[in-house]
C-alpha cells in the first residue's frame, strides 16, 4: 500500500495497526486532552447538582436564556450572510484579476489573519468608539451632531466578526472560482444566456457547495464565538458563549453551562451533517 | 451570388503580437470548411471572432452581406462545440441540451420535442438521465453537439473538438458530425491540425500559417496543386530537394546530381529562397537500376509497415533522404533494409516551387 495518497487515499484491508497505525498519535492526544474532559463537562449537565434534566429544563424555559439562544442565532446567521454576500466578489476578484492586482488584497487578508486576535478586535474599539476617527470625522464634517453608539450594539459585533470570518469565505471560494473553465462560461454565452443567466444558472450552482460549506463553517464558528460578542457587545445582546463564560467563571454553575455547552455541540453537529447531505449530489461525483 | 459568411481582411493582435493578419474568406450557406494549420497559426482566434467571443483589432464578419460584429454573441445565434468539455456540470444531459431552448423561452412542449429530437439525432436517448460527471469524453461532445445545435443556429463552429479523443471514437464521432451535416444542412466551420479529419470531413480546407490563410481549396485542390513549399509539406509529408531550374516555360530542371530532367509542374509560391522540387512518398516507385533520367539510385535506410503498405526511406547520393510509400500486393519481395535500389518518380506529378 502507498502511503501517499493516490486519488484519495484508500484504507487498505490490511493489519489493523498497518492501516490505522498512523493515526494513534492524534487519535490520543485528542482524547487525552480534549473527548475526555469534553464529556466529563457535558456530563456534568446531567449530574450536578441531581442526576436529571433539570438544567435543559431551565434552558429551553426561561425566557431570558431563550432570548440568549435567539441572540446567538441572530448573529450568527447575520456574520454569516455579510461575509458570503462580501466575500463572494473579493473572491472572484481574487480568482480572475491580474496577479498584481490580486495579491496586494491576498497580503492583506493573509496578514489580518496572522493578526493577534485580540489585537485585531481592540482596532475595533478604537475605530468604533465615541472619541474614535469614524465619529470624529462625521462630527467634524457637521453630518452628526452627537457621536453615534456605534460601540456595544450588535452593529459593532457583526462587523467586527465578519472581518474574523472573511478569509474562511474568500479562499476556499477563490480557489473554486478559479478552477472553473471559462470555456464554460463561453458555451453559455454561445447559448443565448445573458450574463445575469450564465451568473444564475452556471455560475452559482458551480460555487454552491463551496458556497454552502464556506456559510456553514462561518455560521458555526459564529455560534460558539466569544471575544468578539464580549469586546464590542452589549450586555443586553448576550450570545450562547458569553453565558458559558458567565456561568463558569462567575456563577460557577457548571452542570448549566455544561447544558449549554451540549446544546451548542448538538447544534453544530447537526449543521454538519445537514451541510454533507447537501455536498452528495450525483454531479459532484468524480 | 454573395456569400453566406464572409470574413473581410480580419485582423487580430494581442498586445501587439499579431495572431491574424488579414484573412478574408467566403464561405457557402451548407458549407462544411475546415480550418487546417499547426499549432498558433491563428484558427483559434478567427473561429472565436466569428462567435464573438473576441473582437477583432481590424476588418469585418459579415452574414448576408451585414455585418455581426455590433451584435452581441449570446444574439448571434451561432452554435459552438468547444476543444474543452463544456457541458454544464449541474445539469443532466437533457437540461444541458434544452438549455439554449429554456434561456429562449420556448414553449415547454417545443422544448420537450427538439431536445427529444437532438437527442435522437446524436444517438443519445438512452442517456438523457446522466450527468456529465458520468460520461465519457465522446459521449460528452456528443451532446455538445447536439446543445450547440438544438437552436438551429445557422452557423456550426467546432474548435477541435474531438482532440482529446482516441483514433477510433474521433472516427465515430466524425462520421456523427458529417451526418449531422447531411441531415441538418447547418454551415459548419471546423478546427482541427488533424489532416486525416480535415480531409475526410469538408467540402472546403482553409490552411493556415502564421496567422495567414495559405491556400482555400476543396481536398483534392490542396493535395494535389499546393500553391506554396508550405502547403505541400503540411498536407501529406512530401519530400524535397534543391533543383536549378534550366528553362522555366518547358519546365526543364537540373537535380542536384546534375540529370536533367522536361516537363515539371513550376509554381510561383513565394515562400522558397532557393528552387524546390517536391515529391509525394506515394507517387515514387522502384524502378530498374538506370531505367531513365527521372530516377535516384539509393540504399534502404528503413522500412516500415503500415497495413497495406510499406513506407521506406531511402538514402540517395547527396546526403538527401526519400520517404516513399509503396503498396504491396504479396507477388513480389519487396526490397529490405539494407538493399540497393533505384527510385522512379513522375515529372508530371512532382512540382517545383520558386
Ligand atoms: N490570449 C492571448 N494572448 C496573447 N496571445 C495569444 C492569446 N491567444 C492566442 N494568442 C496567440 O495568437 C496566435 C494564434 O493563436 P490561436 O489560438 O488562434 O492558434 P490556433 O491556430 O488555434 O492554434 P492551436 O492549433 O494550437 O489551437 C498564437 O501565436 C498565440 O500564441
Ligand atoms: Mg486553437
Amino acid at each position: 500500500m502507498s502511503i501517499f495518497p493516490t486519488r484519495r487515499l484508500r484504507v487498505a484491508r490490511g493489519p489493523w495497526l498497518e492501516s490505522y497505525g498512523l493515526l494513534l498519535p492524534g487519535l490520543i492526544f485528542l482524547a487525552v486532552f480534549f473527548v475526555i474532559p469534553l464529556c466529563l463537562m457535558l456530563m456534568l449537565s446531567f449530574t450536578v447538582p441531581s442526576l436529571g434534566l433539570e438544567h435543559y429544563r431551565t434552558l429551553f424555559f426561561t425566557s431570558a436564556y431563550r432570548r440568549i439562544f435567539a441572540n446567538t442565532f441572530l448573529l450568527a446567521t447575520l456574520v454569516t450572510a455579510v461575509s458570503l454576500a462580501l466575500g463572494l466578489p473579493v473572491a472572484w476578484f481574487l480568482a480572475i484579476a491580474p496577479r498584481r492586482w490580486s495579491q496586494p488584497v491576498q497580503l492583506v487578508l493573509i496578514l489580518s489573519m496572522w493578526t493577534n486576535l485580540l489585537a485585531r478586535t481592540y482596532a475595533w474599539v478604537v475605530l468604533l468608539q465615541d472619541t474614535g476617527p469614524i465619529n470624529q470625522t462625521l462630527l467634524a464634517l457637521h453630518l452628526i451632531a452627537e457621536p453615534l453608539p456605534l460601540m456595544n450594539s450588535l452593529f459593532a459585533v457583526t462587523v467586527g466578526m465578519t472581518y474574523i470570518m472573511l478569509p474562511f469565505v474568500v479562499f476556499p471560494l477563490r480557489n473554486r472560482i478559479a478552477m472553473l473553465e471559462p470555456a464554460l462560461f463561453q458555451a453559455a454565452t454561445l447559448c443565448g444566456a445573458s450574463r445575469m443567466t450564465s451568473f444564475r444558472r452556471i455560475f452559482l450552482p458551480a460555487i454552491a457547495t463551496t458556497l454552502g460549506s464556506a456559510g456553514v463553517s462561518v455560521f458555526v464558528m459564529s455560534l460558539g464565538y466569544y471575544v468578539t460578542p464580549s469586546l464590542l457587545g452589549s450586555e443586553s445582546r448576550m450570545v450562547l458563549a458569553e453565558l458559558i463564560a458567565q456561568l463558569v467563571q462567575s456563577v460557577l454553575d457548571w452542570g448549566l453551562a455544561g447544558a449549554a455547552a451540549l446544546v451548542l455541540l448538538v447544534m453544530t453537529l447537526f449543521l454538519y451533517g445537514v451541510q454533507r447531505r447537501l455536498n452528495r449530489q450525483p454531479h459532484t461525483t468524480p | 451570388m454573395t456569400a453566406f459568411l464572409s470574413i473581410r481582411n480580419l485582423h487580430k493582435s494581442y498586445h501587439g503580437n499579431v495572431a491574424v493578419q488579414n484573412v478574408s474568406l467566403d464561405i457557402r450557406k451548407g458549407e462544411f470548411v475546415t480550418f487546417l494549420g499547426p499549432s498558433g497559426s491563428g484558427k483559434s482566434t478567427t473561429l472565436y471572432v466569428i462567435a464573438g467571443l473576441m473582437s477583432p483589432t481590424g476588418g469585418d464578419v459579415l452574414v448576408n452581406g451585414r455585418t455581426i460584429l455590433d451584435v452581441p454573441s449570446n444574439h448571434r445565434n451561432i452554435g459552438m462545440v468547444f476543444q474543452k468539455y463544456t457541458l454544464f456540470p449541474n445539469m443532466t444531459v437533457r437540461e444541458n441540451i434544452a438549455f439554449p431552448l429554456v434561456v429562449r423561452k420556448r414553449p415547454r412542449d417545443e422544448i420537450e420535442a427538439r431536445t427529444n429530437e437532438m437527442l435522437r439525432l446524436v444517438r443519445m436517448e438512452q442517456l438523457a438521465g446522466r450527468y456529465p460527471a458520468q460520461m465519457s469524453g465522446g459521449q460528452q461532445q456528443r451532446v455538445a453537439i447536439a446543445r450547440a445545435m438544438v437552436y438551429e443556429p445557422e452557423i456550426l463552429l467546432m474548435d477541435e473538438p474531438l482532440s482529446a479523443l482516441d483514433k477510433k471514437l474521433r472516427e465515430e464521432i466524425q462520421g456523427e458530425i458529417k451526418r449531422v451535416h447531411e441531415r441538418t444542412g447547418v454551415t459548419i466551420l471546423y478546427v482541427t491540425h488533424d489532416q486525416e479529419e480535415a480531409l475526410r470531413l469538408s467540402d472546403r480546407i482553409i490552411l493556415f500559417n502564421t496567422g495567414r490563410v495559405e491556400q482555400i481549396g476543396t481536398c483534392t485542390d490542396l493535395y494535389t496543386s499546393p500553391r506554396s513549399r508550405f502547403a505541400g509539406q503540411f498536407l501529406g509529408n512530401s519530400n524535397f530537394m534543391p533543383v536549378e531550374i534550366m528553362d522555366a516555360a518547358a519546365g526543364t530542371i537540373r537535380l542536384p546530381g546534375g540529370a536533367c530532367v522536361e516537363n515539371v509542374r513550376i509554381c510561383d509560391s513565394g515562400d522558397v529562397d532557393h528552387p524546390l522540387l517536391m515529391m509525394r512518398p506515394e507517387d515514387l516507385t522502384f524502378r530498374k537500376a538506370g531505367d531513365c533520367a527521372s530516377s535516384f539510385d539509393g540504399q534502404v535506410r528503413s522500412s516500415y509497415f503500415l497495413g497495406n503498405v510499406m513506407n521506406y526511406e531511402i538514402g540517395i547520393p547527396g546526403d538527401y533522404t526519400l520517404t516513399m510509400r509503396v503498396y504491396i500486393d504479396g507477388t513480389e519481395h519487396p526490397p529490405q533494409t539494407g538493399d540497393r535500389v533505384s527510385v522512379g518518380w513522375l515529372p508530371h506529378k512532382a512540382i517545383v516551387f520558386r
